[in-house]
């Protein structure tokens, strides 16, 4: 991570220098410029920019060797720029060098790894044809043209290639396992080419050739079955099977080999994409996949996967059978995960879907439960079971009404469980997870940290423990206990941390700063966790060489489709980098503030701060370490920026570049370009982009921010949203009316009972307290209107009883807390009142309030402290809510 | 309903979380895509229906004569492993497990074990690999058992304050 700006390391002279250089380049003025980067180099030797440019002058004035060794020094140096930047330099510097030094066969390799690394696959091609005409066509210039096709999607063409080039070498020249990678990489290309006959013939040609036999007999089955030859996929994936019987892919794959219609997805729940199913469920029942299976599961009777597998496939009374014989093995043989691994039964996350399964499943635990420990025995069985079966049982029991959110009954429960063997590690942790669904985060943290001391040894227990701590924003102490685990010979215990790439750490540690409001404390954490993302990427490059020396061809297309992937799919990084643009819009809005506007605007530098403003300071705990005070004069990189959003626009171009999509990514950019100058058109791509994957409450607020902003904007910077608007207008029909005003429209949301109705509600509030800042001078109304939704909602569920928790989830309260005190901090504050005598006010008017909330006077003054009652009269349901909750 | 398959490239960076999260010997996301990129067919994951990294084993292949080194952390040279034109088919190779864990709450299933088998099969089957050697805590009674018990691997010697925090490690070998 960092910067862009090439000049951000240097001293202020050296800056000069630098741009004196880049003038010299386009001059021509070698000789100058050698001298202006030599200058530069001498105070900072490392400074990669100006050591790529040395490398050039010096190739201008013909010593090539040297000026080709700083171009590379200048490469390896610069990873603190921007990654994508940073090679597409460097490709430049080659090619300059090239025009040049034509005949360099060395430059030509290395511009062939940047042209893989930046994915220039066209013109790899043509790099690497080079390279085979000006070699002796052995095997590193022969393999390396071969790939360059296969990335460049030329299947066919590589698979010629590679079979004139198998043709013309004598076996023994190359490791026998090289010898078989390249025969399965040629039935790949085939395959992909489409030439599926062809491929089974490779294979079965050159079967004795191929070390790698499971690989050879999945290809062959996955072919066989493609081509309809049923039996023999179907013998091929016995053969599978015979080797591991827990793979999904071959029992699926032998199942469809059957004729039978099944399909991963009907199961397998991607935690990693986290998308559920909306439209109307259709369960599946199918008696010839059951029978399939339990054929199967008979041959292979160890399988985990098989025994749990016809739980997806059955409804009704077949599934309560499944059912009972699953828990009977797992309960009996202790096995903690149980729930863990059934819970995607209860999660609607495919069509297969069937709510009756997980009630049903809640019922043959209580049965079992109740059974076992009246008799110690299952119903309608004589074998005498012991103890602990109960307990495996009853824990399952516990779980399931966590997930209900029925936490006192559980916590009853669990508690009567350890009253009866308090030695079960997972049982005690359990407990810790239900204090922190009850909202009591501290002692959570306190029962989590005993069980740590049950087995101090254990790093599981450790990471569990810091990461409650971090949850409590008990910072420091987490540190400290995550540092048990950190080895003591190394001399610098954070340096550590970041060289072994901890993200989880980092990014509970980020999310505990920003609940503290310490957000260029957690910004540092967020830029951690970037940094490790952005050395995975780098980490390929070293490997396109690598394993064209090596041979382990179809692992190294797996490496680039998972660099391809690397930021778009990896759920961390996602969290990560829109929590840190987040971050930077909290700064960026303070930064707003202390000068009295909202609108994005360049400003004057921020010298003074507003010291009431709950801005983030230096740390100057006295409990710090001293390394930690090290983190502490970083973070004032983003304290004294005048500019935070500028630290979001590489993550902006990643996001762009890379293609990073998720929610969570187009909401933290919509925010980002809404503050930036002359980007509401972006902000309105994020949009749109967010607006067709799904629409959500948050999707119609930022719409109607939006069309706030282009309101209040000049005319060239005005946007269309009418597309978004179309869309939004089909999604909420007639529940509504998008030609009222935006508060009207807000109203109505939240008031609609398309969707979650606790998001649409906190979303309206939201949204009303997001446009009383641009619409100024409505801004009161507004955010009393936002207050009033926010409290109705709250007592509502308080008054009517019957809704749990479930429903008015624990992080819904505390989102509407964070709006409350938002709306407090922005109004300015009544200066004749004391904040005593409000106080008193909410004891005598806690009844009169909430009925007649337009009493009164209209003065600001007056208004405050309305807004004041109404959020301690919330603060009051929240707690008789979550009693456990220290938070309120 | 876990089910056990070979790593993918992608699977590394999970297999990382799992290993920080469960043992104190850590490494750099590059020394694992170095095993995923040199011996692929060893490293073994266990994932559950949500798609999540709950287990797995790490290893890697070495040459008889070849030392392995001490500190797991000790770079990797990617330059002067070179094995295209070395043609090594009759020196002897071995297997060795780097890492394997299993989160805790999903023990019990006897998942160690089945990763296990799947690199040890490989070892044998890609590589002719002739034993498979590890190195385990003289303290972790579970891990010696399965090792021991379950695998049939014997203890081959000690080595003296192997682990970074002064505890000494078995060195354990199987034939295949």
């Amino acid at each position: 991570m960092g910067s862009t700006n090439p000049l951000k390391d240097l001293p202020q002279k050296s800056q000069v220098q630098f741009k004196e250089a880049l003038k010299c380049f386009e001059t021509r003025e070698y000789k100058n410029g050698l001298k202006a980067t030599e200058f530069i180099l001498k105070k900072t030797p490392t400074h990669g920019e100006s050591l790529s440019l040395r490398g050039l002058f010096l190739f201008n004035l013909g010593k090539k060797e040297e000026g080709y060794a700083s171009v590379k020094d200048g490469l390896k140096q610069n990873i603190k720029s921007s990654i994508n930047k940073k090679y597409i330099d460097a490709i430049r510097c080659y090619q300059q060098a090239l025009n040049i030094d034509p005949e360099n066969i060395q430059i030509y390799r290395d511009l062939a790894v940047l042209q893989t690394q930046t994915r220039r696959f066209s013109e790899l091609v043509q790099t690497r044809e080079l390279l085979y005409k000006h070699s002796n066509k052995d095997f590193i210039p022969s393999i390396g043209l071969i790939i360059s096709y296969r990335l460049d999607g030329q299947y066919l063409k590589a698979a010629r290639c590679l079979e004139k080039y198998l043709d013309s070498i004598s076996k023994q020249e190359l490791d026998t396992n090289i010898i078989s990678e390249l025969h399965l990489f040629k039935a790949n290309l085939l395959e992909l080419g489409g030439k599926n006959e062809e491929a089974l013939n490779t294979l079965d040609t050159n079967y004795s050739q191929i070390c790698d036999k499971q690989v050879l007999k999945n290809s062959q089955a996955r072919i066989l079955l493609k081509l309809g030859r049923l039996e023999e996929s179907q013998q091929a994936y016995l053969e599978l099977l015979d080797l591991n019987c827990d793979n999904a892919e071959y029992v699926v794959g032998y199942l469809k080999s059957c004729s039978l219609d099944i399909d991963m997805n009907l199961f397998y729940f991607s935690k990693k994409s986290k998308t559920f199913f909306a439209e109307s469920s259709a369960p599946i029942h199918s008696e010839p996949l059951l029978s399939a299976i339990e054929e199967l599961n008979q041959r292979y009777p160890d399988s985990h996967f098989l025994i749990t597998l016809p739980l997806y496939f059955s409804t009704g009374d077949k599934f309560k059978e499944l059912a009972q014989n699953v828990m009977k093995l797992y309960f009996t043989k202790g096995v903690p995960s149980l729930f863990n691994s059934l819970k995607s039964l209860y999660i609607n996350f495919s069509s297969n879907f069937d709510p009756k399964r997980g009630s049903i499943l809640n019922e043959v635990a209580e049965n079992f439960s109740a059974s076992l420990k009246s008799s110690n025995r299952f119903p309608d069985s004589e074998e005498e079971q012991s103890k602990e079966v109960y307990i495996w049982a009853e824990f399952y029991c516990v779980q399931y009404l966590d997930l209900n959110g029925e936490y006192n009954k559980a916590l009853n429960r669990l508690d009567a469980l350890i009253d009866l063997d308090d030695s079960i590690i997972e049982i005690q942790m359990f407990k810790a997870k239900l204090y922190k669904h009850m909202g009591d985060f501290s002692l959570a943290e306190t029962t989590m940290n005993k069980v740590r001391n049950m087995e101090p040894n254990d790093r599981f227990l450790n990471a569990k423990t810091v990461k409650y701590m971090f949850r409590n924003n008990n910072i420091k102490q987490a540190e400290d206990t995550f540092a048990i685990f950190i080895r003591n010979d190394t001399t610098d215990k954070q340096q550590e941390i970041l060289d072994l790439q901890v993200s989880w750490y980092m990014l509970e540690r980020a999310r505990s700063y920003t609940r503290k409001r310490k957000n260029a404390r957690a910004l540092l954490c967020y830029e951690n966790i970037l940094t490790f993302f952005n050395e995975y990427y780098d980490d390929q490059l070293d490997f396109h060489s690598y394993c064209m020396r090596k041979g382990t061809i179809s692992s190294y297309f797996e490496m680039v489709s998972w660099g391809d992937n690397l930021y778009s799919s990896n759920p961390i990084y996602q969290t990560a980098s829109s929590e840190y643009v987040q971050n930077l819009c909290v700064l960026h809005d303070k930064n707003m503030k202390a000068f009295g506007d909202s609108l994005p605007k360049p400003k004057a530098p921020a010298q003074s701060k507003n010291p009431s403003a709950p801005v983030s300071v230096p740390e100057t705990d006295k409990s710090e370490k001293p390394e930690l005070l090290d983190e502490a004069a970083k973070s004032t990189v983003y304290i004294d920026s005048k500019n935070p959003l500028e630290f979001a626009k590489p993550v902006l171009d990643i996001w762009l570049k890379h293609n990073v999509t998720s929610a969570a990514v187009l909401n933290a950019q919509f925010e980002a370009y809404i503050r930036l100058e002359n980007s509401l058109d972006k902000a309105l791509n994020s949009l749109v982009a967010a607006c067709d994957k799904s629409i959500t409450p948050t999707v119609l607020v930022n719409y109607i921010r939006l069309k706030e902003l282009t309101k209040h904007a000049n005319k060239n910077s005005a946007v269309d949203t009418s597309y978004v608007l179309a869309k939004l207008t089909e999604h909420y029909s007639t529940q509504i009316d998008f030609t009222k005003p935006n508060v009207e429209i807000l109203t109505q949301l939240s008031q609609s009972t398309i969707g979650n109705k606790a998001q649409n509600i906190l979303a309206a509030s939201i949204g009303l307290e997001k446009i009383a800042h641009i619409d100024t001078n409505n801004k009161l109304v507004l955010l009393k209107k936002s207050v009033d939704l926010l409290y109705n909602f709250v007592s509502g569920f308080e008054s009517s009883g019957s809704l749990g928790t479930k429903d008015l989830k624990l992080a819904y309260l505390l989102d509407i807390k964070e709006v409350y005190s938002k709306i407090i901090e922005n109004i300015p504050k009544p200066k004749t009142k004391s904040k005593n005598k409000s106080k008193t006010e909410v004891t005598n008017a806690n009844d009169t309030k909430a009925q007649n909330p337009e009493n009164g006077d209209k003065s600001p003054n007056n208004e405050y402290s309305c807004l004041q009652d109404t959020y301690q009269e919330f603060l009051e349901s929240a707690r008789r809510l979550y009693p456990h909750s220290k938070t309120f | 309903m876990i089910q056990i398959r070979q790593a993918r490239v992608d699977d590394y960076s999970y297999i990382q979380n799992c290993n920080l999260h469960n043992l104190p010997e850590n490494y750099q996301q590059k020394y694992f895509l170095y095993h995923a990129l040199s011996w692929p067919q060893l490293t073994h994951v266990a994932e559950t229906p949500a798609g999540e990294i709950v287990g797995y084993v790490l290893a890697k292949l070495e040459d008889e004569d070849k030392a392995a080194p001490k500190d797991p952390k000790a770079t990797t040279n990617l330059d002067s492993d070179s094995a295209a034109n070395s043609a090594e088919q009759d020196s002897l190779r071995h297997g060795h497990i780097t890492s394997i864990s299993v989160m805790r709450k999903y023990r019990r299933l006897g998942l160690a074990k089945r990763l296990m088998i799947q690199s040890q099969q490989a070892m044998k089957a890609v590589y002719k690999a002739h034993k498979v050697s590890l190195h385990v805590r003289v303290s972790n009674k579970a891990a010696i058992n399965l090792y021991t018990k379950k695998l049939s691997f014997t203890v081959d010697h000690t080595e003296e304050k192997y682990y970074a925090d002064g505890e000494d490690a078995f060195a354990m070998n199987l034939i295949l």
